[in-house]
């Protein structure tokens, strides 16, 4: 058997342990070794201050009496966390933009900084935590009389007489380490390494602590999972009325709580060394907390079954070792649930006492003028003092609560007190963080109306009756008006005094809070703070720092800023900023800038609404430009105007980039056509000049020549120089024309007189070898045109059609017609025609049809590539008809109509 | 034929952040009733009740699927890439 003797020194071990990890914690934190203490497991571990003595003995007794029930209260967190990219990542940047030192900084910097708003806040949290604090004191006493002192009584976990000694003890110890450790700086966001490095300790060893006594009733007292299961009754795990309106509400507030809770915020927001570590925590905590309730479920149906009856099912955790004669696991458990406890209680009495200060008391000794006002560090001294006094007071308003409740309810009830207070906050916090029109108006109003209906409904009841309610007010409503029962406000009656609070709270937060923030003009301060929340992933920190203009004197400000840091930290500030800004020595200018980091610093020490307070006193001139406000507020203005730039850039520059390619490729052609058309010159000319000198060469050298053949050399050099004559007109004749730069009169013609000419001319050369068909023909067409040209264009598609036809009947058939406003000339033979793979390129320069090639006769292969551009420059076209299965070729010149008539008669 | 990927890796990271979105819910709607009082009848699964290995399923999806999704989540944004939020 256990006994005080053994346990207490074992208990007190622990704490020297505890101690000597903060301890180490601090120092390693000092000497800058960082390390493992800001990982992301430390930082996991550190929140899972979520659970309590409430989760390491009440999650059993709420198992014990509402079977699944318990696992509401971490359902919630999961689900918060699994969801942290919605909520708590948007928490933390902003935590770390704003530099802020807990949730009533929080709320308060939200809402323009606003000071009444942030002493609101405190006290609702430190009201709101109470029972919380006393739900702990009152586990630890209970646990350490139950595995300290023999008796009946004990063994059942139900103490006669609750033991206030011990508990004061017990609170004053906690109390003095949380001074010691947890009041080391004044810089609220300064992280606390020691007690960091203390709680991850303990969220170790409760952990350890459940899973030992989890598996020793499972597998030890029970023969298995399956064993401890069956011995269940069923009603306990097959009911579905825990599925009603307390479920759902216990998971919102569950949820709710691990984000207002002021020590879940403190850990998760404010101690939060890097946003990264949340990634880690969004899947570590959920599983921290699935393992610490794994076994909850055996463990109350095993002390159920055994324990005799009327044994209190939140000491089960401890009662079941003992009953079972495992005393080593049963001190295990009790050093589990001391962990549980002191770890919560010293991060929230930190959170909260660092609000008090801040945002209670440091506003009152400011408007009451408490401070000494020039002795430099005062201030920093006096945060000090305030703070130990605040963890002492806080310590002993649990103390008191748990004095005034009893032993009455169950563990679990308490705390769902504490987190319907803090639910509270969550209208405001959560509206603020996406409302952009959520001012300070609406918050302050919902949130006194929210906790004055929490308080009334279900604080002050649970206190027992005639402590702070009478028991006829409870009963009878107050006055005997009973729509006004505190359990059943305006008649609303049987439903869970939770839900029915939660119900009533919440709903007067909400309306009071959206309406008042629509009927309320914000105002400017409260404009920028709510842009620089809402948008805190779009709002750059430069966008921030030309809205507030101030002047102060640098003297005012050196003044202030030694009241709050300390002589020397000020000093070093001050020096560091006359040094960026380029200055040797003396103080620096007092820009917009150097005051907008003073204020930073300063609310790093006294929050965010008082350390505006006392920079505006030290500021002669403040203005906050509302057209840039503006700017930044009308947010979807302005990323509409963003998106659409983008966009417009972004096609402007595909157009660029496509026009460049066009070009290039434009480029890249015409310069392989230039070298195409260089060697294509270069062949055709050398061919003739080959011939030409080759024979001059031979009349130059033979002396005896006949002069028959020496006739015919000369005649055949002349013949040669003539083609290269011709092929070096065409050439230049095709390149001007390319380059269109052939200007010819332009004149209204009669085309059919171009065309009967052409056709007399190729007569003579077609002979009676070919014949040329002119069968339809048009009358009375005009166009304009330059005849010669147009001549030339007739000549040499019939010449063509005439030369290159292999037909046994050769023929040439040309007509001529109106069609669609243009005048048309076809000319078709019956020849070879021309390939399919030849058709695109026959109007390319030295392109020779087949035919044309294999016949041997001296073309150049421009003439058609000089039609073609002729007929381009007479505004007309020459293109190659389609004739499907026909024989031969067939080509088509156009030329729109003139509308003027003939002026001179075509000879 | 190997199949190529109809997404460039924005917007798969942007899929992912919409699965980070939803999670909460999806969850939520799996704890929730009616769907939950679906599981709670009298049947066991290896000794254990059906409602309290569904429970703990859930759970430990959601577990699995935040840390699957925090990895995903951990490819650095896209440079210029400030906005994140809806």
């Amino acid at each position: 058997m256990l006994s005080a003797e053994l346990v207490l020194p074992i208990a007190l071990a622990y704490v020297a342990l505890l101690f000597a990890v903060a301890f180490a914690g601090d120092r390693r934190a000092r000497a800058g070794r960082l390390g493992w203490l800001r990982s992301p497991l430390v930082y996991t571990l550190s929140i899972s201050i979520y659970c309590t003595s409430w989760t390491f003995y009440g999650a059993v007794g709420s198992a014990a009496r509402g079977g699944l029930e318990f696992a509401t209260i971490y359902i919630g967190p999961t689900l918060v966390f699994a969801g942290w990219w919605v909520l708590l990542r948007k928490l933390v940047r902003i935590g770390h933009a704003q530099g802020i030192t807990s949730i009533a900084d929080m709320i308060s910097s939200r809402y323009g900084k606003s000071v009444p708003l942030a002493a609101l806040v405190t006290v609702i949290a430190v009201i709101g935590v109470t029972p919380y604090v006393a739900l702990q004191l009152r586990a630890v006493t209970t646990s350490f009389q139950v595995i300290s002192t023999a008796g009946p009584e004990n063994a059942l976990g139900l103490p006669a007489s609750a033991d206030f000694h011990t508990a004061f003890w017990i609170a004053a110890g906690m109390a003095i380490f949380t001074i010691i450790f947890g009041t080391r700086n004044v810089d609220a966001k300064e992280r606390h390494h020691g007690v960091v490095a203390a709680i991850a300790v303990e969220a170790v060893v409760k952990l350890v602590a459940l899973l030992a006594v989890g598996v020793l009733v499972v597998f030890g007292i029970c023969d298995g999972v399956a064993d401890s299961f069956s011995r269940g009754a069923p009603a306990l795990l097959h009911s579905p009325d825990v599925f009603g309106a307390r479920w759902v509400a216990l998971i919102f507030l569950s949820g709710v709580a691990v984000l207002c809770l002021p020590r879940q915020f403190q850990v998760t927001v404010v101690e939060n060394a890097d946003e990264r570590h949340l990634r880690t925590a969004s899947w570590l905590f959920p599983l921290y907390l699935l393992l610490i309730t794994l076994f909850v479920l055996p463990i109350a149906i095993t002390g159920l079954s055994f324990l005799p009856r009327g044994s209190n099912p939140d000491m089960f955790v401890l009662t079941l070792p003992m009953w079972a004669g495992q005393d080593a696991v049963a001190l295990l458990a009790f050093l589990g649930g001391f962990s549980s406890a002191t770890s919560m209680v010293i991060v929230a009495c930190i959170a909260l006492s660092t609000m008090v200060s801040n945002h209670l008391v440091v506003p009152l000794a400011l408007r009451f003028n408490w401070l000494p006002l020039d002795a430099a560090g005062e201030m920093r001294r006096f945060l000090l003092v305030t703070r130990r006094v605040s963890i002492a007071v806080l310590l002993l308003l649990g103390f008191l609560y748990y004095r005034l409740s009893g032993p009455g309810d169950a563990l679990a009830a308490i705390g769902l007190i504490s987190f319907a207070g803090v639910a509270q906050f969550v209208p405001s916090l959560v509206g603020g963080l996406f409302w952009r029109n959520a001012n300070a108006g609406g918050a302050i109003a919902g949130l006194a109306a929210g906790a004055a209906l929490w308080a009334y409904t279900l604080f002050l009841p649970s206190l027992g009756p005639d402590v702070a309610l009478s028991a006829s007010v409870l009963h009878e409503g107050p006055l005997g008006l009973a729509f006004l029962r505190p359990h059943a406000l305006f008649g609303l009656a049987g439903l869970d005094p939770l839900v029915h609070s939660l119900f009533w709270s919440l709903s007067a937060n909400c309306l009071l809070f959206a309406g008042i923030s629509l009927l309320r003009e914000p105002r400017p301060i409260e404009r920028l703070q709510s842009a620089l929340f809402v948008d805190v992933f779009r709002t750059p920190d430069e966008a921030s720092a030309g809205l507030i203009r101030r002047r102060a004197s640098p003297e005012h400000l050196f003044a202030l800023a030694q009241r709050v840091l300390g002589a020397d930290a000020a000093r070093a500030l001050f020096e560091r900023a006359a040094h960026e800004q380029g200055l040797e020595h003396g103080p620096p200018i007092a820009d917009d800038a150097f005051i907008t980091q003073l204020e930073r610093r300063l609310a790093g020490s006294v929050g965010a609404a008082t350390a505006r307070t006392m920079i505006s006193e030290a500021v002669t001139v403040e203005t906050i430009s509302l057209d840039e406000l503006r700017r930044i507020a009308d947010d979807t203005l302005r990323m509409r105007e963003h998106s659409r730039q983008l966009e417009e850039k972004s096609s402007e520059l595909e157009a660029a980039a496509r026009q460049l390619r066009d070009a290039n490729e434009r480029l890249r052609r015409l310069d392989q056509e230039k070298d195409d058309f260089l060697s294509q010159v270069s062949h055709e000319v050398r061919t003739p000049m080959t011939s030409i000198r080759s024979f001059s060469q031979i009349l130059m050298e033979t002396r005896d020549l006949d002069p028959r053949t020496a006739q015919r050399y000369v005649r055949i050099i002349h013949d040669e120089s003539v083609r290269l004559t011709r092929l070096l007109d065409s050439t230049l004749d095709l390149s001007l024309l390319e380059r269109g730069e052939a200007p010819w009169p332009r004149e209204t013609i009669d085309p059919e007189a171009a065309l009967d000419a052409s056709l007399r001319l190729c007569r003579g050369f077609a002979g009676t070898r070919v014949a040329l068909l002119s069968t339809e023909r048009a009358s009375g067409v005009t166009v304009a045109a330059n005849e010669d040209r147009l001549c030339q264009v007739f000549i040499n598609l019939i010449s063509n059609a005439v030369k290159y036809n292999t037909s046994p009947a050769p023929a040439v058939t040309i007509a001529s017609a109106v069609r669609e406003g243009r005048y048309e000339v076809t000319i078709a033979d019956n020849g070879p025609g021309i390939p399919a793979e030849e058709r695109e390129r026959i109007f390319s320069k030295f392109v020779r049809g087949r035919a044309q090639a294999k016949s041997g006769s001296g073309g150049a292969g421009l003439g058609l590539a000089i039609s073609w551009q002729i007929m381009r420059g007479l505004g007309g076209s020459l293109e190659l008809v389609e004739r499907g299965a026909a024989p031969g070729a067939c080509f088509r010149v156009a030329l729109p109509l003139s509308a003027a008539p003939l002026l001179a008669n075509p000879s | 034929m190997a199949s190529e990927p109809l997404t460039n890796p924005s917007e798969r990271l942007q899929r992912v952040r919409e699965a980070a979105r939803l999670l909460p819910l999806a969850g939520l709607f799996l704890v929730l009733p009616p769907l939950i009082t679906l599981f709670a009848v009298p049947v066991d699964v290896a000794g254990v009740p059906l409602l309290v290995l569904y429970f703990f399923a859930v759970w430990l999806g959601l577990v699995v699927a935040a840390a699957l999704l925090g990895r995903a989540l951990a490819v650095p944004a896209p440079p210029g890439d400030g906005q994140s939020e809806p």
